[in-house]
């Protein structure tokens, strides 16, 4: 019935998009609560990362945004032949720094989670599920703010020093010749 | 009440200078820093913590209880800006201050610097002035400043424009690729280019090691302790003497005075939050520009209502620091080979004398030379170009193709000064210690972005010569030029109506109460301006240690 009224008019998009969130949220629900059953936060992770601070991550998101996460920050850095942004351990880096600059928490909640809403109202998929041209087209429609702060930190993960949680074995400095020899 | 012979405020180049000296010559000296000790482990080697890159803080300090500014924008609204923010205009916070992380270029300035006024005229609603002293001056103190703090240098070409009677102490560190190239470029132009001047130990000396090349010069603490600051030099020499008292994470509040307006004292708060009051027969201001004006202004008393040295409304203005004019470019093919610190080659044919294309002449210039080795996040944040995506795949490939191939040149302007751009104290915001903090107002004067546009054309012409394709520059608009190269607030001059102190850095209307620092720079030169920071104070205490 969704699929069907979708795109009728600007008025009827704006009433579905109350009903379409509502659904949304009923999603999340539902996740949630398998994520609950599954013990997400007892450690166990579900995202198949093996980063020491993924657990901090799961302190700050659920595991919809987390996801969402990772899907955008691997369409910010893809993969070429050097790993993609979140296999550098962006996610890791992002980890670490939500956890001493809480400030930017909230952002980042709410910014995910309008992300995952939209893949809904437009494809009715989850945002990881999407083929990658799918989610570009939603990433450039993200509210500016939280992307250009999404893409700015995405890269300081990639890009900044190791010990700053990203970057594994200094591998964004090996691809792009910035070599560290005392 | 405990007494000395003489306070210092702030351990960077001008106090940990003055502290050296005054100790060696037998006076009793407290020297108050509000940072800590720094080495190479705890300064760290953090990409987004570090004074060059400080994008969630500083590793030379301040930390957060430094508390806010206050700026003031050009209608006139104030904002309270934090730390963080470019605009508060921090210089770092430690022992040794800037010395123990910066990139060290050790110029003298040119003759010329010192009488722009002379031989410019002075711009409309500008503060440009002649300094009351000369090169030749100061010679004698720059020659100390390279010798017992310790530069590398070219004998060769340096001597041709700033006369020297002594040669540097060790020769200049190894040039780079880049460094070639460039130098290639200019002689195709029939520009003159020399060996960037470093305070950094190009072989061993003073007990510590040569530079080890590393990557992560500026902004960081030196693996090896082969840079040089006054944390290393003047300030061991200070604390052997037995006479210096070093306390750090200690804040200044103000300069006492008795019923007859003499300097008897300093008040401060200890790392424990203690205030404590002691007493001195001189006090030395070295806290940097900034704070060395706030510290004056926030001494007020009823013989000083509007603070020390501020009789006639001068402590704080023309605060001034560097434009930097640069341009980037490609080679075909990659240039980097890593030999750090990577500020190997610098032309100073742009210095003064020059004319606009519309055959005006240009008041002053500046220097040009290439760059320390740059951080590949420095990289990103600051010289990819507009029309390269901003993420995704294309970024992530231009990343990987360009950041061997750039050809960057860069360098300070001389700023045309603004009285207009000042350091006040803040009538409503205070710090933690509940000091008045500093309100920063005002703009560089319009003929400085003359210069600028100026330089950035000579860069390209440079980076175009050495072979660079794309070469871009950035306009500039009009700002408040601070930060660590931040000075001008307590000029030297003959006449007490336009200066803060006399030529020998002692403030008017007072017998015992110095500034050595930045703040008594007249105009900044086109330079990197620490070695006249060090010079400076090695002539104000060596002064003050003769004559008592």
């Amino acid at each position: 019935m969704l699929q069907e009224t979708f795109f009728v008019s600007e008025q009827a998009q704006c009433q579905h998009r109350v009903y379409n969130i509502f659904t949304v949220f009923v999603h999340y629900r539902r996740k949630m609560k398998t994520c609950f059953l599954l013990g997400v936060n007892t450690g166990v992770s579900l995202i198949g990362v093996e980063w020491p601070a993924m657990n901090l991550l799961e302190n700050h998101l659920n595991t919809i945004q987390i996801s969402v996460l990772r899907s955008a920050i691997n369409r910010i850095i893809p993969p070429n032949d050097f790993p993609s942004g979140w296999d550098a351990g962006a996610g890791n880096f992002l980890a670490q720094l939500l956890t001493t600059e809480t400030q930017y928490l909230f952002t980042y909640q709410q910014g995910l989670n309008q992300i995952e809403a939209e893949a809904f109202l437009m494809f009715r998929l989850e945002f990881a599920a999407l083929e990658p041209e799918q989610q570009d087209l939603l990433l450039v429609r993200t509210e500016k703010d939280f992307f250009n702060l999404l893409v700015s930190q995405t890269m300081e993960g990639f890009y900044s020093d190791p010990g700053n949680g990203g970057n594994k074995e200094g591998i964004a400095w090996k691809m792009i010749g910035f070599e560290v020899t005392a | 009440m405990t007494s000395y012979d003489v306070v210092i405020v702030g351990a960077g180049a001008g106090g940990g200078v003055a502290a050296g000296l005054l100790a060696e010559a037998g006076k009793t000296v407290l020297l108050l820093e509000r940072g800590r000790r720094l080495d190479f482990s705890t300064a760290g080697r953090d990409h987004l913590r570090n004074q060059r890159l400080p994008q969630y803080g500083f590793n030379a300090g301040p930390g957060p209880e430094a508390g806010p500014r206050v700026s003031v924008d050009k209608n006139g609204i104030a904002s309270v800006v934090p730390l963080l923010d470019g605009r508060y205009q921090n210089n770092a916070a430690c022992v040794g201050s800037g010395t123990v992380v910066y990139g060290a270029m050790a110029w003298r300035f040119l003759p010329d610097d010192f009488r722009m006024a002379s031989k410019y005229g002075v711009p409309e609603g500008s503060s440009l002035s002649d300094w009351p002293l000369t090169y030749e001056d100061l010679e004698p103190a720059y020659e100390r400043a390279e010798w017992e703090v310790g530069v590398s240098g070219d004998e060769a070409s340096a001597g041709k424009t700033r006369p020297r009677h002594r040669a540097f102490p060790m020769p200049p560190l190894p040039v780079t690729a880049v460094g070639r190239k460039l130098r290639q470029g200019a002689a195709s132009l029939g520009w003159k280019t020399e060996t960037v001047p470093l305070l950094i130990n190009s072989m061993a000396r003073g007990g510590r090691e040569a530079c080890a090349h590393c990557q992560h010069c500026v902004g960081f603490a030196c693996p090896v302790n082969a840079k040089n600051g006054t944390q290393n030099t003047l300030l061991p020499r200070a604390l052997a003497s037995g006479r210096c008292t070093l306390e750090t994470g200690a804040m200044a509040e103000r300069i006492d005075t008795d019923d007859l307006g003499h300097v008897v004292g300093l008040t401060y708060s200890n790392q424990a939050g203690e205030r404590i009051a002691v007493k001195s027969e001189l006090v030395i201001c070295s806290a940097g520009a900034i704070e060395t004006a706030r510290l004056l202004l926030n001494s007020k008393s009823a013989r000083h209502p509007a603070g020390l040295g501020n009789t006639h409304d001068q402590v704080g203005r023309s605060l001034q620091g560097h434009y930097y004019a640069g341009a980037t470019g490609w080679a075909a093919e990659s240039v980097w080979d890593g030999v750090g610190p990577g500020a190997t080659t610098a032309t100073i044919e742009f210095s003064h004398d020059n004319v606009d294309p519309s055959g005006k002449a240009i008041v002053g210039g500046g220097m040009l030379a290439d760059d320390f080795v740059m951080l590949p996040l420095s990289f990103l944040k600051g010289h990819v170009p507009s029309d390269v995506p901003r993420w995704g795949l294309a970024h992530k490939e231009w990343m990987r193709h360009h950041y061997t191939r750039q050809l960057y040149v860069t360098g300070p302007v001389h700023e045309i000064p603004s009285p207009e751009a000042r350091v006040a104290v803040d009538p409503a915001v205070c710090d933690k210690w509940g000091l008045p903090v500093a309100r920063l107002s005002g703009a560089t004067h319009p003929e400085t972005l003359r210069v600028y546009d100026f330089m950035r054309a000579r860069a390209e012409e440079w980076l175009r010569a050495s072979g660079a394709e794309n070469v871009r520059s950035h306009a500039a608009g009009l700002y408040l030029s601070g930060g660590q190269h931040q000075a001008g607030t307590c000029r030297m001059g003959h006449d007490p109506k336009t200066s803060v102190t006399n030529e020998w850095g002692r403030v008017h209307g007072h017998d015992n109460l110095y500034v050595a620092d930045s703040s008594l720079h007249v105009t900044n030169g086109g330079f990197n301006p620490v070695l006249t920071i060090l010079a400076l104070a090695f002539r104000v205490a060596g002064q003050i240690a003769k004559r008592w």
